[in-house]
């Protein structure tokens, strides 16, 4: 769908901006390969987190924690300069190879080089090219869970901004502020680096306590980051 | 010493020293057990026959001195008479002819002689008239008589007598010979319950119908009475079925779904395991009905009282065994405790019948909740009353030590409060913790494979892990329902508004509400919302919103820290006229204006500045700038 001809101002893309930024300001190499979960102190918790918003976000037949996927799983301890990053790479199929980084806020999920590019011959086609990997990998629509227990339907749809070209972002609703989003559903940013298609999931942990939960991107390995919200 | 020893209608006879007399001659062979009412009366209680029984003892253990203890040797004595001529023993009482018959043995030292015939006809008669146990007579049964030539089986006719005619002899025996053939004669008149004296008297001989037969000696020209009675050998307890239970407990002692089929009745059969548990409100007298069976099955019906021990409990009632009613009813000797409480163990189930005692079985693992009312479910997913949902909340709610659905409420709420927001890897996955809610993990996405039908309830097994406070509101609305407390229990959020009379008003929903989604507002070019705050706040400065501990296990808090909430969650509790509001971890209130005080105040905050760039707290974390305090509440 394209929608009006107008660049999406940076304001409404700063955090989906600050997390690219920071995945692409890494050195790859500074990743470390991890072996099991055990080897990070909050292994467990970091390992839950994943799965369950992989499985938020991807179709079950798409994400690295589907059973007989090939996932090689590498880690990167915080800095002043960037979160705990985890990393997963992981082919899908002849024609998608895919790689996940998260943090304790953010998901990012973008499809590596070797997959089909979504750059087309024009924006139209372009757009629904995009659109035909939303409706294959990601979870488009369907159902959330609000705090109290009561399903809500949803559904993405991306706001395309013309020309749709390499460094071109997208969201499904851009006037959304990503820290005090209800439910991560509520916003899904993306675009297109390098001919391939990136998507942002901001990670909005539905809390029925009423207290708003705001995850420190750099204590998501040692459980500071949950230390905030433990037992009181 | 004497061969005989004879006293009133007996004779108590040294069978080995007959020297071959015919022993049908004597008499009448009296049972052991029926001997020793009659040669005790005789030894212990005449002069005669306390010199008797000393010479009998002196003569068996050859023995010149007295016996210091006649009881002692009165047993000895009886310890040697037996049955009949047959058995072997040494001693058989015998219970003489009537007068005028001809003697039965000779003087000791005199030779034996036989039985002079009858003076008069070569021939005489035989007769026996068979009743039942209420001494009704009973025609159709067939007597088989043992008298020499005349030998031969009679049925008994209409008035129930069977009578041998042309007998040679003056002594015969005779029994019944098929007691499966008699027995199907009497069972109709055995339906139902029947009153009537049993008959007795000297001519009368009871006969239990188990073959084979016990023979009676008969004299001719007399009539003799057999009464027939069905052995009643054995009672069980059959089935178990409480009366007046709730009966709402699905049958799944083992998991916290909401699976498991129906509450049975009868809750227990014998041979089929232990019993189900029934729920009774406290103050309640349990009542039962018990089905019995009876070895022999096939006889009267007699009424019965059934008794049931569990523990110090006690269960009592009449009814009756055997025919189609075989069943009693039986009722707790005393109501239920006014608390909440378990009473369990196997019930031993013991019947009297006509003066005698059987013990009747033993029932297995019975178990009665005690519960405050009737038990009901709640709005939880996978709402229902399960043995085992039933089983936890009787132990916590007992635990409470009070009746009272306030202090019950208080005391689970106490209990259960660890409240968190961090998931525990230690706590299955299917139950979602620290939700509980089977469809949403913290990412809300039903995707998740939860235990769906379990609802809070998995609460009860993970306290050290915690759980929201929602999951704890409703894991304590579902024991106290299961349990039948009365009163009024709601999950509600307290909250403010900054258009809302300043925030000056508490507002109160169950179920949803709260400042999550409240319109925001820009003013001076800066994107504000409203959050409930529990940092005392300034305005205009910026606070670390992600960080709460410098350092966890030194106690340390980040003095920038402040954590930002929609609403406070509660259960709202009402009985008797009060009301009052359970917080997450933040203490009991009266109302919803207490329990907004457990923030500091309501404020509009930012998160960018005018030129969308995120504020940053000191501590380099993310920040919230406090752009309006609307309303103090401490």
């Amino acid at each position: 769908m394209i929608v009006a001809p107008q660049a999406l101002p940076a304001s409404l893309l700063v955090e989906a901006e600050d997390f690219l930024a920071m995945v692409q300001g890494v050195d790859p190499a500074s990743f470390v390969p991890l072996g099991d979960f055990s080897e990070i102190k909050d292994g467990a918790q970091v390992e839950m987190d994943s799965q369950q918003w992989c499985a938020a976000l991807l179709q079950e037949a798409w994400g690295p924690w589907v059973d007989g996927a090939d996932v090689e799983r590498a880690v990167r301890p915080g800095d002043d300069s960037a979160h705990d990053l985890l990393r997963q790479c992981w082919s899908s199929d002849e024609d998608l190879k895919l790689e996940t980084v998260e943090s304790a806020q953010f998901l990012l999920l973008r499809a590596k080089e070797g997959s089909e590019p979504v750059l087309g011959a024009n924006d139209n086609d372009t757009s629904l090219r995009v659109d035909a990997f939303v409706d294959r990998v990601l979870r488009r629509s369907g159902e959330f869970t609000d705090a109290f227990g009561q399903s809500t339907p949803y559904r993405l749809e991306l706001h395309y901004h013309p020309p749709l070209a390499d460094g071109s972002r997208f969201s499904s609703a851009p006037e959304a502020d990503a820290v005090v989003l209800p439910h991560w559903t509520g916003r899904l940013d993306g675009g297109v680096e390098g001919g391939l298609p990136f998507f942002i999931l901001h990670k909005k942990h539905v809390s029925g306590d009423g207290k708003m939960l705001f995850l420190a991107g750099r204590g998501w390995f040692d459980g500071s980051s949950w230390a905030t919200y433990g037992p009181r | 010493m004497s061969a005989i020893v004879t006293f009133g209608d007996y004779s108590l006879i040294q069978i080995d020293r007959l020297g071959g007399e015919r022993t049908e001659l004597l008499g009448e062979p009296i049972p052991r057990f029926y001997a020793e009412p009659a040669l005790r009366s005789y030894f212990l209680e005449s002069s005669f026959g306390r010199a008797d029984l000393v010479r009998l003892w002196s003569s068996l253990y050859g023995s010149s001195s007295s016996p210091g203890n006649l009881e002692e040797a009165f047993r000895a004595v009886f310890a040697f008479v037996g049955d009949s001529p047959v058995s072997g023993s040494p001693f058989v009482l015998f219970r003489r002819p009537e007068a005028g018959a001809p003697a039965a043995v000779a003087p000791e030292g005199t030779e034996p002689r036989s039985p002079e015939p009858p003076a008069e006809s070569s021939t005489t008669w035989f007769e026996v008239l068979v009743v039942d146990e209420v001494g009704e007579a009973v025609p159709g049964i067939e007597i088989e008589f043992d008298a020499g030539s005349a030998s031969g089986s009679v049925t008994t006719d209409g008035a129930g007598v069977a009578r041998l005619e042309g007998s040679e002899v003056n002594l015969a025996t005779a029994w019944v010979p098929d007691v499966e053939a008699a027995l199907s004669v009497l069972e109709p008149r055995w339906a139902a319950e029947r009153s009537g004296e049993t008959p007795t008297g000297s001519k009368v001989f009871p006969g239990h119908l188990i073959a084979p037969f016990r023979r009676r000696s008969l004299v001719h020209k007399r009539q003799y009475t057999f009464v027939l009675h069905a052995p009643l050998l054995e009672i069980a307890a059959e089935s178990l079925s409480f009366q007046g239970n709730h009966g709402s407990m699905k049958v799944n002692p083992d998991d916290w779904s909401a699976e498991g089929e129906d509450h049975p009745s009868p809750e227990w059969k014998r041979g089929e395991g232990d019993a189900r548990p029934v729920s009774y409100t406290k103050g309640e007298t349990p009542k039962a009905e018990v089905e019995l069976s009876a070895i022999e099955e096939r006889g009267p019906v007699l009424p019965v009282f059934l008794g049931g021990k569990q523990g110090s409990y006690a269960f009592g009632g009449d009814g009756l065994v055997r025919g189609s009613d075989s069943k009693v009813t039986i009722e707790a000797t005393e109501a239920l405790p006014d608390r909440v409480m378990v009473v369990k163990g196997a019930i031993d189930w013991a019947a009297e019948v006509q003066g005698n005692r059987y013990p009747a079985g033993r029932t297995e693992g019975s178990k009665i909740f005690v519960t405050l009312g009737t038990p009901e479910t709640t709005s939880d997913n996978g709402a229902a009353i399960t043995e085992k949902r039933m089983a936890t909340s009787v132990e916590l709610v007992s635990r409470a030590r009070s009746t009272d659905p306030h202090t019950v409420v208080d005391y689970l709420m106490d209990r259960f409060n660890r409240y968190t927001l961090v998931k525990d890897p230690s706590v299955p996955a299917k139950f979602n913790q620290p939700t509980y809610y089977p469809s949403r993990d913290r990412a809300g996405s039903t995707a998740a494979d939860g235990a769906a039908g379990c609802g809070a309830w998995p609460v009860a097994d993970y306290i050290r892990a915690g759980a929201e406070c929602q999951a704890i509101v409703r894991f304590t609305q579902n024991v106290i329902k299961q349990v039948g407390c009365p009163g009024e229990a709601d999950f509600v959020l307290v909250w403010s508004e900054p258009r809302v009379e300043n925030g000056n008003r508490a507002l109160e929903s169950a179920g949803r509400g709260g400042l999550n989604g409240y319109p925001s507002e820009t003013k001076d070019g800066v994107r504000r919302y409203a959050c409930l705050v529990d940092t005392r706040p300034e305005e205009g400065k910026i606070y670390d919103i992600e960080q709460l501990w410098l350092d966890r296990d030194a106690g340390r808090i980040n003095p920038h820290y402040m954590g930002l909430n929609n609403f406070e969650a509660c259960l709202r509790f009402e009985h008797g006229g009060v009301k009052k509001y359970y917080g997450g971890g933040a203490g009991v209130y009266d109302s919803p204006e207490e329990v907004i005080t457990a923030f500091q105040a309501l404020c509009w905050v930012s998160f960018t500045d005018e030129h969308g760039r995120r504020h940053v707290a000191p501590t380099g974390n993310r920040g919230a700038r406090i752009e309006e305090i609307v309303k103090r509440y401490r």
